[in-house]
């Protein structure tokens, strides 16, 4: 909180400009495909002899998205817009594979639809791959969105938590940053090394993180990489991303549970942390659990031998710590980002935290039946993705214009009466006439 | 009487219940702080590393403090390397030879050829080609000509001998030495002090490059480009025979 952070090599932000590819998986995104695209092209990168290169993944979208994308693609020709027709269609992993065999950079970053990237984020992103411990890099998230509605403001909350305290303090204490499958990237060589994007899983970043890690690759969190996303704007559609996010997390908990706690390349910490990581999404379901047993033993009296129970003393620390966690690392983040105001939100997170114990209990069965059906070769449901509403550029110039206005007048002075003179020439005067009475 | 003092309860545990999201609700229908986190799109990244193309000129140019002075004769007695000296009494283990390590079974990965992990001091000899990223848990040093195909991560210490050719970047967590005429086509990227002999060149290949160090970067006073930046100052010596720690000295 009170430490300068670990650099991550961001000396060398900029001075450092390898080739790379940006692959950009949509579908059905008409309405944010311009603006992203626009960002693209606006890169502060150099731009030159295939260095850069930025590919549209069409993903058998029906709407405008193709002919936006081509439209780019013919104009620059650092842009590729590439077709998923036939068998598109069929989500994110499935998409990103495609765009990966015409990527033709070591270097690959990942961007969603809805984001809107700063024109430094791309240098920003390539630096840590100067250092060849590090497998994948990871940016910041920030919703642009947030005055929209109650939970986007909470969403806006959660991330300034999940990135700058969370993200961070796993890098700097050298434990598991994750990959979160946008605003991040990994080394080509790597991702094939350790298998392509799994086209099964429904959070591919989190398995993506995983197989790094295992295979002895590092994530770098850079902080400073932030880029503006379209946070949801109803407890509906956040339900949807939180199921596929649970689901996703949970399929990744089944099958890196034994491995990363087998591993030979991870530390002693990174395990405990990776384990607390892969189970993130189960800890609601537990936390429901222990609300359930906690009324029954209420209202059924507990047995005598409760009292000799030494979980006890756990329970009482996980209640007076844990429960309280994701708030304090809510508020820490507030308080790093000078928005000390927005802390004030915190008691509303609790709704959000009762509909984490809701959503992610039932995804938790869901991910259990899921891992059943892959077991069986089936195939999970395609592209469950978030609905997107183009408002991110229209969020963002307001937030310009805000921020125009409340630093319009940078001069941070004391206000002057313009009473100087006047001092002055009455100090003047006395001293003149003290003079002259001496005088006579 | 009981049942009000329990309705009194009551209504003040409600109380306490509102009051606790009654900020939250304040703060959500009169917002002071509604958001976003402000982030200008247009910005770029403000480039730390600073071209030096000359680096024989008055150190006064470099430090406008007077750690160097104008590289006179006392110019060293007002560089605090004292502690540095200090800090890098470290006892080296007994080093080993590359080519034994990589016979074991050390690699980082079966499935990626192109990245080798090392545990422990390597000493590599004069003249090797190394095709592969390294990535060395302990001390590192290289004898004259080597060329690195791949990248460097050095956990430990290194010492880059004279002429060699390093194709990608190098990390080091430690200190770093680099001997005369080593060209590294990327980044240098240091944790700990690092030494610069003349004629070492970075960032030469067509992805540029420079040198970032979280500590004191000591050049040696000579002719050339370098894109640099220390957080704890550069520092241009005569000679860095005169500054290097005994055990930092090459005596292979």
């Amino acid at each position: 909180m009170f430490k300068e952070q670990r650099r991550c090599h961001q000396d060398l932000a900029g001075a450092y400009t390898p080739s790379v590819s940006i692959l950009i998986p949509m579908h059905k995104e008409e309405k944010v495909a311009d603006d992203i695209m626009k960002r693209f092209v606006e890169m502060d990168y150099p731009k030159y002899g295939g260095r850069y290169e930025v590919i549209a993944i069409d993903d058998g979208s029906t709407d405008a998205t193709p002919s936006i994308v081509d439209d780019y693609a013919s104009k620059f020709s650092f842009i590729k817009a590439v077709h998923r027709t036939g068998n598109g269609g069929n989500g994110k992993p499935e998409a990103l594979n495609v765009g990966l065999k015409v990527a033709s950079n070591e270097i690959v970053l990942t961007f969603d639809a809805d984001y809107l990237p700063p024109r430094d984020c791309i240098k920003r992103l390539v630096a840590p791959f100067a250092d060849v411990e590090v497998g994948g890099v990871m940016g910041r998230v920030v919703p642009v969105n947030s005055p929209e509605s109650l939970v986007t403001r909470i969403m806006d909350i959660e991330r300034a938590g999940g990135y700058q305290v969370n993200q961070q303090a796993r890098y700097n204490l050298n434990l598991i940053p994750q990959f979160g499958g946008t605003v991040g990237g990994f080394r080509r060589s790597v991702l094939k090394a350790v298998g392509e994007f799994d086209e099964t899983k429904l959070a591919e970043d989190t398995d993506l993180t995983y197989k790094l890690y295992l295979h002895g690759w590092k994530v770098a969190y850079v902080n400073a990489a932030e880029c503006y996303e379209e946070a949801v704007l109803s407890w509906d559609m956040r339900k949807k991303q939180l199921t596929r996010w649970a689901i996703g997390h949970d399929q990744c908990f089944f099958e890196y549970f034994f491995e990363t706690l087998r591993s030979r390349v991870l530390t002693f910490w990174q395990k405990i942390d990776g384990i607390l990581l892969l189970g993130v999404y189960i800890t609601p379901f537990l936390i429901l659990i222990g609300w359930l047993t906690g009324m029954v033993t209420y209202l059924a009296g507990a047995p005598w031998w409760c009292s000799f129970f030494p979980a006890i003393l756990f329970i009482f620390a996980y209640n007076s710590m844990g429960n309280f966690a994701v708030f304090a690392e809510t508020g820490g983040s507030l308080f790093l980002d000078q928005r000390r105001r927005g802390i004030w939100l915190l008691p509303l997170m609790l709704l959000n935290l009762l509909a984490n114990v809701w959503v992610c209990s039932k995804a938790f069965f869901q991910a259990i039946f899921l891992r059943q059906r892959r077991l069986e070769q089936v195939k999970p449901p395609v592209w469950i993705k978030t609905p997107k509403r183009g408002v991110g550029t229209d969020n963002y110039n307001k937030a310009l214009n805000n921020f125009r206005n409340n630093n319009a007048h940078r001069w941070d002075k004391t206000e002057r009466s313009g009473y100087g003179m006047h001092f002055y020439n009455d100090k003047k005067n006395a001293e003149i006439r003290k003079n002259h009475r001496k005088g006579g | 009487m009981v049942t009000f003092g329990y309705l009194v309860l009551l209504g003040l545990f409600a109380v306490m219940i509102v009051l606790c999201f009654i900020w939250g609700i304040w703060e959500y229908k009169k917002p002071k702080d509604a958001g976003p986190l402000f982030i200008d799109l247009d910005r770029t990244t403000d480039e730390r590393l600073e071209e030096h193309t000359r680096r024989v000129f008055k150190a006064a140019d470099f430090e406008p403090s007077a750690h160097v002075g104008d590289l006179g004769k006392d110019e060293m007695k007002l560089i605090p390397f004292a502690s540095a000296r200090k800090a890098l009494r470290v006892e080296l283990s007994e080093p080993i030879q590359l080519k034994a390590e990589l016979s074991a079974p050390v690699r980082w990965n079966p499935k990626m050829d192109e990245t080798v992990r090392v545990r422990g001091d390597v000493r590599i000899l004069k003249g090797e080609v190394v095709p592969y990223n390294m990535i060395v848990e302990g001390d590192l040093t290289s004898q004259d000509d080597v060329t690195f195909q791949g990248g460097l991560h050095i956990k430990g210490r290194a010492i880059i001998g004279a002429r060699n050719r390093l194709r990608k970047s190098v990390v080091c967590q430690k200190e770093l030495v680099l001997l005369e005429d080593v060209i590294v086509h990327n980044c240098i990227d240091c944790e700990g002090l690092i030494f610069i002999k003349k004629g070492v060149r970075v960032g030469v290949g067509p992805e540029g490059g420079g040198i970032a160090s979280a500590s004191t970067i000591y050049l040696e006073k000579a002719e050339g480009p370098l894109k640099i930046h220390s957080k704890e100052g550069v520092r241009i010596v005569r000679s860095l025979k005169e500054v290097i720690p005994d055990d930092l000295k090459l005596n292979y």
